[in-house]
């Protein structure tokens, strides 16, 4: 029986067998083409000298040749600010220094809220309070019938004359004047003794009016309402 | 003639510092209604000056005469009732305090428990808490109530004022009157009772100056 190219069976043995030789030749000789290719892609190249890496270094600290700079992109100062400031960074502080800062932010946060800080007061033991409330500091003693200064103040830019009439100047209009400055605001400091007093603004000389950053005192009996005001004393 | 002439003599130089104050500003009608009500107060005891006070606001408003003269008999009665819950130990200025309280429409009960319950804090200085709160729309009762639980809890004046800084904080960002009122002063109450607390059980002492309690000093 032939094989379809037309050889033999003993002649297809003899040459399956040479065909396997070839094969297993060509194999071997395809391997050692590869690791023959291997070891030379493996062997160490020596480029420029021992000395290569520390010029190849000192070529790359002093930065590009003249010519081959990146061309520098156009933008506004706005831009490289935005993008400064978005580059995020590392910020180390001791926990010491973050506290204080801390304390700091919340310093400013409560400094910055709308106080209805009537009166400022120097000069005396009496510790300032919000509002219009003066109580002396327990722990310091009051001489008898001394006084604590107040300072009264109203916004009134437009205004030609500000005084401010009360308990405390028998409702004078006349001998408490207040004093302006130059930023609209008129100011007058009245030494007071504890107690509480009843007042109000008068506007050139004839237009009563509440002092608006004091609280008001109760349904008044001649139209507009008084403002309030209490200087502490000893408790 | 000569009676009148040692009448005149005799009355209180205060007296007639007040009347002179009162004739250079009020017309003789109104000026005489004003003295007989004043000589009615003093003859109670109560504190004259308020309403020399109110009868110049009203000089000086240019009110008309029996509009100053309803005014000084107003406060006047207001005075009375207030010496009346109060007590004849209350201070003038505890009586006068009192009045306004009374004007602005803390309930005479109240009053009368605020002054009993005093503790540290003053009246006056509670008081005017008081009517501040009224003045931001706080119901009247929860004003009290307020000031009622701190002074019981004994806070301090300036600490009043503190809270009633809070309040009005809290309202001027939209927090309900009342309600504001009340959760600060609970607040504030239950710090007092704390700090007291500690005191008792542990000994911590109150810091008068920082109001704040300091532990108790170690034995060497």
């Amino acid at each position: 029986m032939r094989d379809p190219s037309g050889r033999r069976p003993s002649e297809m043995n003899e040459m399956d067998e040479n065909e396997a030789r070839r094969g297993a030749r060509a194999e071997s000789e395809a391997d050692e083409l590869i690791d023959s290719v291997a070891r030379e892609l493996r062997r160490p190249v020596a480029v420029g000298g021992a000395d290569f890496t520390a010029r190849l270094m000192a070529e790359v600290e002093r930065g590009p040749r003249p010519g081959f700079a990146p061309p520098k992109r156009k933008e506004n100062a706005v831009v490289r600010v935005l993008e400064w400031a978005a580059r995020p960074r590392t910020v180390r502080m001791s926990p010491l220094i973050g506290l204080a800062a801390a304390a700091g932010i919340a310093a400013l946060a409560v400094l910055a809220t709308p106080e209805r800080v009537r009166f400022v007061d120097r000069g005396s033991d009496t510790a300032v309070v919000p509002f219009n409330i003066k109580v002396s500091d327990p722990g310091a003693p009051k001489a008898a019938g001394a006084s604590d200064s107040v300072e009264f103040v109203l916004h009134a830019p437009d205004a030609r004359s500000v005084a401010v009439a009360g308990d405390f100047n028998d409702w004078n209009a006349t001998v408490t004047p207040l004093a302006r400055r130059h930023d609209g605001l008129w100011v007058a400091r009245v030494p007071l003794p504890a107690g509480r007093y009843e007042y109000t603004f008068v506007v050139d000389g004839a237009t009563w009016m509440p002092d608006p950053a004091a609280p008001a005192a109760p349904a008044g009996d001649f139209g507009a309402t008084n403002s309030v005001l209490v200087v502490g004393g000893p408790r | 003639m000569l009676a009148c002439l040692a009448l005149l003599i005799a009355a209180p130089a205060a007296a007639r510092a007040q009347d002179g104050r009162l004739a250079a500003r009020l017309d003789s009608l109104t000026g005489r209604q004003v003295a007989e009500l004043l000589d009615a107060a003093r003859s109670e005891k109560l504190p004259v000056e308020p309403l020399v006070d109110k009868a110049l606001e009203g000089a000086s408003k240019r009110a008309p005469g029996p509009r100053i003269v309803d005014a000084v008999r107003r406060l006047s009665a207001e005075l009375a009732e207030s010496r009346r819950l109060l007590g004849p130990q209350a201070t003038p200025e505890e009586v006068t305090a009192g009045a306004h309280a009374l004007r602005a429409n803390i309930a005479p009960a109240a009053l009368k428990r605020l002054y009993e319950k005093r503790g540290r804090a003053t009246i006056t200085a509670s008081l005017a808490v008081y009517q501040e709160l009224v003045a931001q729309k706080v119901p009247a009762d929860t004003a009290a109530a307020s000031v009622l639980a701190l002074q019981q809890a004994g806070v301090r004046a300036d600490r009043l004022a503190t809270f009633q800084n809070d309040v009005a904080r809290d309202i001027a960002v939209g927090g309900e009157p009342g309600m504001s009122a009340a959760a600060t002063s609970g607040l504030m109450a239950g710090e007092q009772a704390f700090a007291d607390g500690l005191q008792t059980t542990a000994g911590f002492v109150p810091d008068n100056r920082s109001g704040t309690t300091r532990p108790p000093k170690r034995k060497p």
